[in-house]
Order: structure tokens, then sequence, then C-alpha cells
């Protein structure tokens, strides 16, 4: 079923339409409130919440975008809702990332014996600790893998911005490594 | 150093491709749908309710006025009787309503409820 069909089907409030749009996008809208909330706890409540907004708002898709996008950018309003009620969020510039507490014995001094599952144990630590804005553009980006022009459309910042954080992220987290694998320290320092 | 640098920024790559470890609840699809039902039948019993509370009070206003308006300088003995027992008439008319809604909305409600859950 393509977006149009799909979106005629919800706009008639066919419930099985609606199953097959939640099976096909979870995983965005999962992963984008998982990062953006950092709260495992709230997050199924907070993905039905998106469902349902996405449900009744459906009459306000326009076609403009592919459904993804406009899906995202309905996650993205509702997650940054959430972080503004809960105010859990720490609004910290990405320069005051703390310790990232991982157990030392875990990781090797040596970056050619840190296996694949450590390696992205490391990764998502750091991101967890990096700001909201940071955590959405990373997700959006690497794991969604939406390009700079729909990253725009979701979230509303700049594409330079977008670019910004995403350069800024990546450095952030080459620089973390540092403190945990003295391994590649020379290479931080060549670059 | 170079391949070290490449080695680095490729596996930071990957990782940053790999999905969170905290999976999706595999039940979430059909929760999420059923919360939707619910929430559908509840606008309909209540769009219903609405739509038959308005044609029956229209009605009542509307007989009211062909009543009241012909008569006006002489009162029907029944309105009347009304405006001196209307507490009661008031406590009648909110039984009637109370009905109304248990039988046009909250027994359907309970109905599909129940009907879903075997």
């Amino acid at each position: 079923m393509d977006d149009i069909a799909l979106v005629n089907a919800l706009k008639s409030g066919n419930t099985n339409a609606f199953r097959f749009l939640v099976d096909k996008h979870r995983n965005l809208v999962w992963h984008m409130v998982l990062r953006m909330t950092n709260r495992q706890e709230d997050a199924e409540d907070l993905c039905q919440e998106v469902f349902i907004r996405v449900f009744k708002q459906i009459d306000k898709f326009r076609g403009d975008s592919k459904l993804s996008t406009w899906i995202g950018s309905i996650a993205y309003n509702a997650c940054v809702d959430h972080v503004r009620k809960s105010k859990r969020e720490v609004l910290s510039s990405a320069d005051s990332i703390g310790a990232i507490n991982l157990v030392q014995s875990d990781v090797s001094p040596l970056l050619n014996n840190i296996d694949r599952n450590t390696m992205k144990r490391l990764v998502h630590k750091i991101i967890e600790k990096m700001p909201l804005q940071y955590r959405t553009v990373i997700t959006l980006f690497h794991l969604e893998e939406f390009s700079y022009r729909e990253i725009e459309e979701i979230t509303g910042m700049p594409e330079g911005t977008v670019k910004s954080y995403l350069s800024r992220g990546r450095e952030i987290i080459r620089q973390k490594m540092t403190e945990l694998i003295p391994d590649i320290q020379p290479v931080l320092f060549e670059a | 150093m170079k391949d070290l640098k490449d080695n680095l920024d490729g596996r930071i790559d990957d990782a940053l491709r790999q999905p969170p470890d905290f999976i999706i609840p595999v039940s979430f699809t059909g929760n999420l749908v059923k919360r939707l039902e619910k929430q559908l039948a509840w606008k309909e019993l209540l769009s219903e309710f609405g739509i038959k509370i308005a044609l029956v009070a229209g009605a009542l206003i509307v007989l009211l006025i062909c009543l009241i308006f012909p008569a006006k300088n002489d009162p029907l003995p029944w309105i009347d009787w009304i405006a001196r027992n209307r507490f009661t008439v008031a406590g009648l008319i909110g039984v009637g309503m109370f009905t109304v809604i248990i039988d046009q909305f909250l027994l359907k409600f309970m109905f599909r409820k129940f009907r879903k859950s075997f």
C-alpha cells in the first residue's frame, strides 16, 4: 500500500490502515522517542500518543512531503512537549557533557580489540549524554537515514544548523572515545 | 595512523547506525489499535447521544413555543401546575435523562467492551 492509498484509508477511519501505518513507522517513532526523552519508562505511552495524534491530524497531511517525514515531525513536537513538561532535560551545552559511566574493564585500551557490541554501547552512552538537538539530529540522520532537507522539515532547524550539529556531534564522540580508549589518542591529536 | 583513524570513523559510523538495545514491545500495535478503537467508540456514542438529546430538546422547545404563544394572556392550567411543582418535574426529567444515558450510552459501551474480551 503506497502513502496516498494509506492516507485515504486513514481519512475514512479505517483501523486496519492504522494498524498497517503503525507497523510500518513504529521503529522511526520508537527510536526518536527513546533518544529524545532518554526515558524507557515513558517511551511506550509517548509512542502511542504520537500515533493517536497522527490519526487525528491525518486530514492536515497534504502530501507535500513523505509520510514518514510528516510522522517524524509529529513525533519531534510530541517529544519536545514531553521534555518541556517533565523538565528533566538539562539544557547543557555540548561542551559540558559529563563523564561516561562505563565499566572501564569492559573497554580494551586497543581499538582493534573492542568488539562491535561494546563499541555500540560506548557510542550510545555518549549520545545519551548529549543535548536534545544533537541526539535528535544524529538519530534522524544515521539511524533513520533522513536527508538534511528532511531533517529540516521534521525539526524546523535550518539545514546549516543540522550539518553543524552532526559534525560537532561526531567530534564529541571522537573526543569522548579518547577518555576510554588510550590507543586512539594520537589519532585525534593528528586530526 | 591513518588506518587507525579510518577504522575509528568506520566503527563510529557502524555504531551510530545500530538501533538502541531497548526494543519496542511485541504487543505495541495491538494495544494501540485497541486504544484507538476505544476512543472512536466513545466519540461515536457521544455524538449519537448528543444528536438524540438535541432532537428531543428541540422538539420540546418547539412544542412549548407552539403552546405558550397562542395562550400568552391566558396561561394553560398544566403550565401553572409545572411552575408550582418545578422541583418534582426537574427530578423526573433528571431520572429520565439518566435512564437514557444508561440505555443509549453506557450499556452500549459496556456491551462492546464485554463482546471484545471473548
